[in-house]
């Protein structure tokens, strides 16, 4: 059960007031003091509060249809809070990154550059194709609609994968699960066979 | 996880031929429970496929949000356009290879700016879902939810559960828009096809003073995926059995609740029926 401790203690999340070993950790990370007020030192925001209040839906509701509704509402808030809250102020509203995607989508240089995209297996940088859900060029990750539409749908993939094949997402999950702690050269390694 | 691995074909409108950006301002013909190798072939040079190693296919088009394109949604006398699309795609599962491509979902912006005002924002969105339903759909409530209509709906959605959904025989202010979550469903049903459309608002954007930016979301099913969802995930195959056991609940859910409303004076449409149970054989 998901317990309440959790709601209590929400509103007092401040990288500010972290405990003394946490915060002297945080202290040490380079980006600190350009990256934390962007993302107001990682105070709860509106979204996280409406996806985990969505976890306590979920495990009240027992109409299983209702219930996946639920589950990919949540999906989209939780991603609501990365790009609208982490990314979008730390990244996208950067001017140097802004320029960053648009001379990327420049044609001169597309064919080199890197596509930004959505990875839904352990294996990155694969031949896979199919596993990647790249963010097509019109994308301009600064315009609204757009923004919506690749995660909306980038969303609904995944969820369709998680309610229609199961078994095979979760075997994923576990295998990513299995990389903490491991060295990076060990995850391609592994990811490999 | 967004990450920057490399790789992928590039599938932007410029790179399009003459020919195929013609194409791609021509309706595209959706129809629930096509074989996907002929929605394939219909649209070879539109669709990108992704496969996934699961077994399942996407088919996917996307569209630049300034040269939006076309939807029809095809279901004989039923059928209705969706303008100003800018991205689909069909679900096609390997598992259930006959009923081809079982799911859609469509994003399309309310008008084709990048911007309109949260009001005009309320009475288009509304006017469209008059629309589908003058087209001959009809709002649906889940199976499990109260049958409640029209402002004592909407009040229900906003102070118990939103996952009541809406009607459209309440038309909310723009104050009452405004308090509409992302994502509360409009529901519809015609002959073995569920429609559920929803809209995604920017969320820095809801100063009713200034214009918003929102995206309709459109999402298209067959009457066997829908059903489906009341068994469990690893039970799909064996759904047809054990769907009979699976629905009762809902029915007391939706009758206990009930009761509780008729008590607080709340008014229940009798009248309503549900969808029919699929009879697969």
């Amino acid at each position: 059960m998901y317990p309440s401790t959790f709601e209590e203690c929400l509103d007092s999340r401040n990288a500010e007031n972290f405990v003394k070993t946490v915060k002297l950790q945080t202290a040490k990370l380079p980006w600190k003091n350009d990256a934390l007020p962007k993302i107001k030192n990682l105070k709860v925001s509106n979204e996280i509060k409406a996806g985990f209040a969505k976890v306590k839906q979920y495990e009240e509701e027992k109409d299983d249809v209702e219930r996946r509704k639920i589950q990919l509402k949540y999906l989209l808030d939780i991603a609501a809070h990365e790009q609208g809250v982490i990314l979008q102020p730390l990244i996208y509203d950067d001017p140097d990154f802004a320029y960053w995607i648009e001379v990327q989508r420049g044609a001169l240089v597309n064919w080199a550059s890197p596509v930004l995209e959505l990875v839904f297996s352990h294996l990155c940088n694969t031949k896979v194709e199919n596993l990647k859900s790249i963010a097509p060029k019109e994308t301009h990750l600064e315009e609204f609609k757009s923004r919506m539409k690749w995660i909306n749908s980038a969303a609904t993939e995944f969820h369709n994968l998680m309610q229609q094949k199961n078994n095979y997402m979760e075997q994923k999950m576990r295998t990513m699960a299995g990389w903490v702690d491991m060295p990076e050269t060990d995850i391609a390694f592994s990811s490999a066979l | 996880m967004v990450s920057g691995c490399s790789g992928g074909t590039d599938f932007t409108a410029k790179n399009r031929t003459f020919k195929e950006k013609n194409l791609m301002q021509n309706p595209i013909v959706l129809i629930v429970g096509e074989q996907a190798a002929e929605f394939e072939k219909r649209y070879s040079n539109l669709l990108r496929i992704k496969r996934e190693p699961a077994g399942l296919d996407f088919y996917k088009i996307d569209w630049d949000e300034k040269h939006p394109g076309i939807a029809t949604v095809s279901k004989g006398k039923y059928s209705f356009e969706i303008q100003d699309v800018i991205g689909l795609s069909g679900t096609y599962n390997h598992d259930n290879e006959a009923e081809g491509i079982t799911e859609f979902n469509l994003y399309a912006g309310i008008t084709s700016a990048n911007l309109i005002a949260h009001d005009e924002a309320r009475l288009k969105t509304y006017r469209l879902l008059k629309k589908i339903e003058d087209a001959g759909w009809k709002i649906v409530t889940s199976r499990s939810r109260p049958r409640l209509v029209g402002k004592e709906r909407f009040s229900y959605l906003l102070n118990n559960s939103s996952a009541i959904g809406l009607d459209l025989s309440y038309i909310p202010t723009l104050a009452e828009w405004m308090k509409i979550e992302d994502g509360t469903d409009w529901m519809f049903y015609t002959d073995h096809v569920y429609l559920t459309v929803n809209f995604s608002r920017e969320r820095t954007l809801t100063d009713t003073a200034k214009p918003g930016a929102y995206l309709l979301n459109f999402n298209l099913k067959s009457e066997f995926e829908q059903f489906r969802g009341y068994v469990p995930s690893d039970d799909r195959q064996n759904w047809k059995a054990l769907l009979p056991a699976a629905l009762p609940k809902l029915a007391a859910m939706r009758t206990q609740k009930e009761e509780e409303l008729r008590i607080k004076g709340f008014k229940i449409n009798e009248s309503y029926q549900d969808p029919p149970v699929p009879n697969p054989r």
